[in-house]
């Protein structure tokens, strides 16, 4: 069994699970038993996907969800450690981000199924924004959640993974529809539609994931210069109409120690308790900044860096570049145009997004409110960010080796 | 290869960007680490804006000025110890800035970026303790001494560079902190955050003939065999000083010791602005001092400047635009004293000197005649014309000073030290708008300060 | 409940640590390069184009994978891909249309080794790498190295103007071993033990370059062979056609091609 290369690395990840949900497991009340539990399940899950992934696909390399598993170990160690009601939750959104994982890597296995699935895929997400438009209440200045019953989901996370969906597209249909103007009118809606829901940080990334799929389609780096310098004047334009929105976001940038307890809050306080926790971190469940609104979505990389160290910190941010990385890697050799593009717009996406939460706290960037991948709580965001990993698993011809719709390689 | 999979380089530039700003972001991170841990909104650290765990702040002799004890801070039991030594170790709030609580909070705290607050955070109050050089029964009787004046006391020792008495007024205590300190006005609590010893200037008046002496040591070879006429004032062609009365002919010596702004405006415009600029810097005017590579000192202000021969007269005899620093001048007394070179000076004992940041730097203020022979003239001062017998047993040299201050009453200064071995002791007394003179009201609190310093372990 | 807290502060940065590592280790492999999985043979000159990836793009503009300078050729013209099933052309709304075997293209079509594809009026002939390959298999046994240590072989009778067949040999110059090809379609040079040039030097691939038969000529092509091959001191990227007594360099093994016709 080749899969069994990779058992160091599994037990590594299983130490490192068990030592840190056991920081909050095991309190001074005693043991918590439904934590203790669905920590359980998640390490059986990523075991049993380990070993049945290994016999299937025999020749796949599971780095890349080793570092996803990691991530959201992470998170969910860390939403148990701020409220440990919160957890449950947060550890069903990830096994059904899991499960549409696993679900949509077989969808895309076989180009004719994906290809037929494009066009639904985009009438699907235009109409669940326009649902989003119509039904969301007003949540911190934004009107991007839906509430069913006693669940809320946040669809513009859904959103992205049918946004590079329909970006991607076989060789033949590229060619076949040489002009872009199709996929541009379906992209200017979507973000024309988060734009009326006051989502600018969502906006802006799937601007971005836009300027990918664009370029990788075209390959035209004049036009990709074109459109940005357009939508660099469109927002000049926004900025004018409705200036003091916008302009009082970017006021606080880089000023946020003038107002340390007005607008630069959120960010002097991820600062001053990053550097709190010191290299090594005061403790998981011992930090400060948990009792600060959105610890654990906008500011989590501040919570990770005081509970568990800058040294933490500084991994999380290796492990996307790594995710970005092996999304390169994977689509340079890549043998189908689909996989390519949507695997480059899947890693580019979750890169940016990881650079827009991680600077934005940190005051590099101006804070937009975008969450980080897989460890900031959230189940739409969960469920995304494991669906877009499986647009960068389908890239890797490992992971196809022996499939009932690809070819083996020639040796 | 295929040429669309070739395009997927481009996102090498993202991933690249990416980790540059991550590279910036934590180099960021390490060089605030300090400064953002220590702000007062960290509940780790501070509680309600008030530091609370932190080690434990000594005097010299072990006596304790503040600890925590349950979580809360406690200060000396002792009301005027607490009030003496007020700006020494600083109030909780960081208000009082060269305050130990404030300038030391890293150490007090035992931050650090490789362990972050885990200390604080797990053990409470085990912060590293600070042991002060200052001697807090002395530093209650200096206060004592000050009186109701505005002002403040230093004693140097100038051996080894340790304050071991700093006191600064007003002042109020820890424990019962006046509620209209911040709304009063009345000029009651004027600068009441205000180590006037470290971070005050003030006008120098005749305390600065010393260094008008110095310099017409080095640069007027003859200057000690010159005589000076006095007729209670010096015209230059620009205006007139005037002195505090008719001295007739003095020599030099006696110059000093009648203190005869006469003959020094003289010899200042004999001097010239040049040198007497550069005697001024030289002995430590315009430069900084820095207490323990943590706290820093106020600096001694002197230009000439664009200034015109009366000017010249006036900043010759401490007024102008000059201003000096009280520590400063205590560590000219402490170079006058030592041949001409004072210890850097420090408030924490070496013991706490965590990473030895002042090893053994040195004030190079003057050579070792110049230092000889203004020692000799000082003593002169107090033997000779003051009288031995304001500061008994104590082989006292000195200088007084009376600054006039536009609009307000004039300061009072002593300034000296002790040429007795046993007793190397420099002393800065500032009476701040107190209308005395030097002579007058300066002395007799120096003396009282000095006579409780020789028998305290400085 | 203290030590399990120290134990975590230190030790889960370096586990972290040792995961990632051992993760990052996988991106040193990456996608392994496809080999060349067919071609495209031009049956106006006999050039061979090699299909490097599963899906090609072919087509008059520069994006394309297979550039076809032919007025007739549409600047996007058609996609070859390879599935599991088989290979396929997509015509790619060209407006001179891709035929195969004189059948026009909807819009997909199956294609077989040997078929004729024409774009436009550009004629080619559909090779399949993997049918090819596995042609010597079918054969009852495979051709044996031929190896004439005579020298004079050449100064012969044999080897003249007059003979009427054509024959091509490959003489290793560095040890006088001689390769007659005459017997064979393809004839594949490097280290590996199936090659039938076998040159076993370490700067020489396993599989290194191949020669092919076209007809009455021979062709040389490189394999992405590490040292890569060298056609009369200059280094070849694609198909050339050999003459007689070219030099052929493969990882600093001089080999010379001599052909009684060329």
């Amino acid at each position: 069994m080749t899969g069994a290369k990779w058992l160091p690395t599994l037990i590594l990840l299983t130490a490192f699970q068990v030592l840190s949900a056991g920081q909050v497991v095991i309190s001074k009340d005693g043991i918590s038993k439904q934590s203790a539990i669905i920590f359980g399940l998640y390490i059986a899950i990523e075991w049993i996907y380990t070993i049945v992934s290994s016999i299937v696909r025999k020749k796949a390399s599971p780095a890349l969800e080793f570092v996803a598993f990691f991530l959201t170990g992470i998170g969910l160690v860390i939403v148990a450690s701020v409220d440990e009601k919160l957890l449950k939750t947060q550890f069903v959104a990830v096994v059904i981000g899991f499960l549409c994982y696993v679900f949509l890597l077989w969808l895309i296995s076989s180009m004719d199924r994906a290809m037929a699935m494009r066009l639904p895929m985009g009438i699907a997400a235009i109409g669940l924004l326009i649902i989003t438009l119509a039904l969301a209440t007003n949540r911190n200045g934004a009107y991007n959640w839906i509430y069913i019953g006693s669940f809320s989901i946040q669809p513009s996370e859904l959103v992205k993974v049918a946004f590079i969906f329909v970006g991607a597209a076989a060789l033949e249909k590229l060619q076949s529809t040489r002009s872009l103007t199709q996929y541009i009118a379906f992209a200017v809606v979507c973000i024309i539609l988060l734009f009326l829901m006051k989502d600018l940080g969502t906006a802006l990334v799937f601007f971005f994931t836009f300027l990918i799929l664009a370029f990788m389609r075209s390959g035209d780096i004049r036009t990709i210069i074109l459109v940005c310098v357009a939508a660099a004047m469109g927002a000049a334009l926004v900025v004018l109409v409705k200036s003091d929105y916008v302009i009082r976001r970017f006021s606080t940038y880089r000023h946020i120690w003038d107002d340390m307890d007005g607008s630069g809050y959120q960010q002097t306080r991820v600062l001053i308790y990053s550097v709190s926790g010191g290299l090594f971190g005061v403790g998981i469940g011992h930090g400060k900044l948990k009792n600060i609104f959105a610890a654990t979505e906008d500011l989590v990389f501040g919570v990770l860096c005081e509970e568990w160290g800058i040294l933490m910190g500084i991994i999380v941010i290796l492990c996307f570049a790594f995710i970005a990385t092996h999304s390169i890697k994977c689509a340079i050799g890549c043998r189908y145009a689909f996989y390519t593009i949507a695997a480059v717009a899947a890693g580019g996406l979750l890169l940016f997004q990881a650079s827009l939460n991680i600077f934005g706290v940190t005051d590099f960037l101006p804070m937009t409110g975008i969450t980080l991948p897989f460890i900031s709580r959230g189940g739409s965001s969960a469920i995304s960010c494991w669906s877009l990993i499986a647009f960068i698993k389908a890239a890797d011809n490992r992971t196809w080796l022996g499939s009932r719709y690809h070819t083996e390689v020639v040796e | 290869m295929n040429k669309i999979s070739k395009r997927s380089k481009i996102l090498y530039m993202l991933v690249f960007a990416f980790l540059i700003g991550a590279i910036l972001l934590i180099f960021t991170l390490f060089k605030n680490a300090e400064t953002w841990a220590l702000k007062r909104v960290n509940q780790h650290i501070y509680t309600n804006g008030q530091l609370v765990s932190a080690g434990t702040i000594y005097d010299r002799n072990g006596v304790v000025l503040a600890q925590t004890v349950d979580g809360k801070r406690v200060f000396n039991p002792d009301k005027t110890i607490r009030c003496s030594t007020l700006h020494t170790v600083g109030d909780l709030s960081g208000f009082i800035a060269t305050g130990a609580h404030y300038a030391f909070r890293s150490d007090l705290t035992g931050y650090s970026i490789i362990d972050g607050v885990y200390n604080i955070e797990r053990h409470g109050e085990d912060g590293k303790d600070l042991h002060l050089t200052i001697d807090s029964k002395l530093c209650a009787q200096a206060y004592n001494a000050l009186g109701n004046n505005k002002g403040t006391i230093g004693v140097l020792n100038y051996k080894t560079g340790e304050i071991i008495c700093m006191v600064s007024a007003p002042t109020f205590d820890i424990n019962n902190k006046p509620k209209d300190i911040d709304t009063n006005d009345s000029g009651r609590y004027d600068g009441i955050y205000l180590n006037r010893f470290l971070s005050g200037v003030f006008t120098p008046g005749s305390t600065f003939k010393i260094v008008t002496a110095a310099s017409a040591i080095d640069n007027i070879p003859d200057i000690f065999s010159r005589t000076f006429t006095c007729t209670g004032s010096y015209k230059t062609s620009t205006g007139t000083v005037v002195c505090n009365g008719v001295h007739g002919t003095v020599n030099f010596e006696k110059a000093l010791n009648r203190s005869c702004n006469s003959a020094f405006a003289q010899i200042a415009e004999e001097l010239g602005n040049e040198n007497l600029t550069a005697t001024a810097e030289r002995l430590g005017f315009n430069k900084r001092i820095q207490l323990d590579g943590k706290v820093n000192v106020a600096k001694s202000y002197f230009t000439l400047n664009d200034a015109v021969s009366v000017d010249r007269g006036w900043a010759g005899i401490g007024q102008y635009k000059t201003l000096a620093n009280p520590l400063h001048m205590a560590t000219l007394m402490g170079a006058i004293a030592s041949n001409g070179n004072c210890p850097m000076p420090h408030i924490l004992t070496k013991k706490t000197q965590f990473f030895n940041l002042t090893p053994s730097s040195t004030l190079r203020y003057m050579d070792i005649t110049t230092a000889n022979q203004l020692s000799d003239m000082l003593r002169s001062n107090v033997k000779d014309f003051y009288g031995d017998s304001k500061f008994p047993n104590l082989e006292m040299c000195g200088k007084t000073g009376t600054a006039e201050v536009a609009g307000k009453k004039p300061h009072a200064w002593f300034v000296g030290f002790s040429r007795n071995p046993n007793t190397p002791l420099a002393i800065v007394v500032v009476l701040e708008n107190s209308g005395g003179t030097g002579i007058g009201t300066a002395v007799p609190v120096a003396n009282k300060v000095m006579q409780a310093a020789v028998n305290s372990s400085f | 409940m203290e030590f399990f807290t120290i134990v975590g502060r230190y030790f889960l940065p370096f586990i972290a640590f040792f995961v990632l590592l051992n993760c990052a280790f996988s991106l040193l492999k990456g996608n392994k390069k496809t080999g060349t999985l067919g071609y495209l043979v031009n049956s106006a000159n006999g050039d061979r184009i090699p299909l490097k990836g599963f899906e090609t793009s072919v087509g008059r503009s520069n994006s394309c994978d297979i550039v076809l300078s032919y007025n007739t050729v549409s600047r996007f013209h058609a996609v070859l891909s390879k599935h599991k099933k088989g290979w396929y052309v997509a015509d790619t709304n060209s407006k001179t249309g891709t035929f195969i075997n004189t059948q026009k293209v909807d819009s997909r079509a199956e294609v077989e080794n040997g078929d004729s594809i024409v774009f436009g009026n550009a004629v080619f002939r559909f090779v399949d790498a993997l049918v090819e390959q596995q042609m010597p298999h079918f054969e009852p046994e495979p051709v044996p190295k031929l190896y004439i240590a005579d020298e004079e072989f050449f100064t012969g009778d044999v080897w003249s103007d007059s003979k009427n067949s054509a024959s091509c040999a490959i003489i290793n110059d560095s040890t006088g071993e001689t390769f007659l090809l005459d017997n064979f379609q393809t004839c594949l040079i490097g280290r590996s033990s199936e090659a039938q040039i076998q040159i076993d030097f370490p700067s020489v691939s396993r599989n290194h370059a191949l020669l092919s038969r076209q007809g009455n000529r021979w062709l040389i092509e490189d394999l992405d062979s590490t040292c890569g091959t060298f056609l009369n001191s200059n280094q070849i990227y694609d198909v050339q056609k050999l003459a007689n007594d070219d030099i052929l360099d493969i990882g600093g093994n001089t080999l010379v091609f001599k052909s009684n016709r060329y």
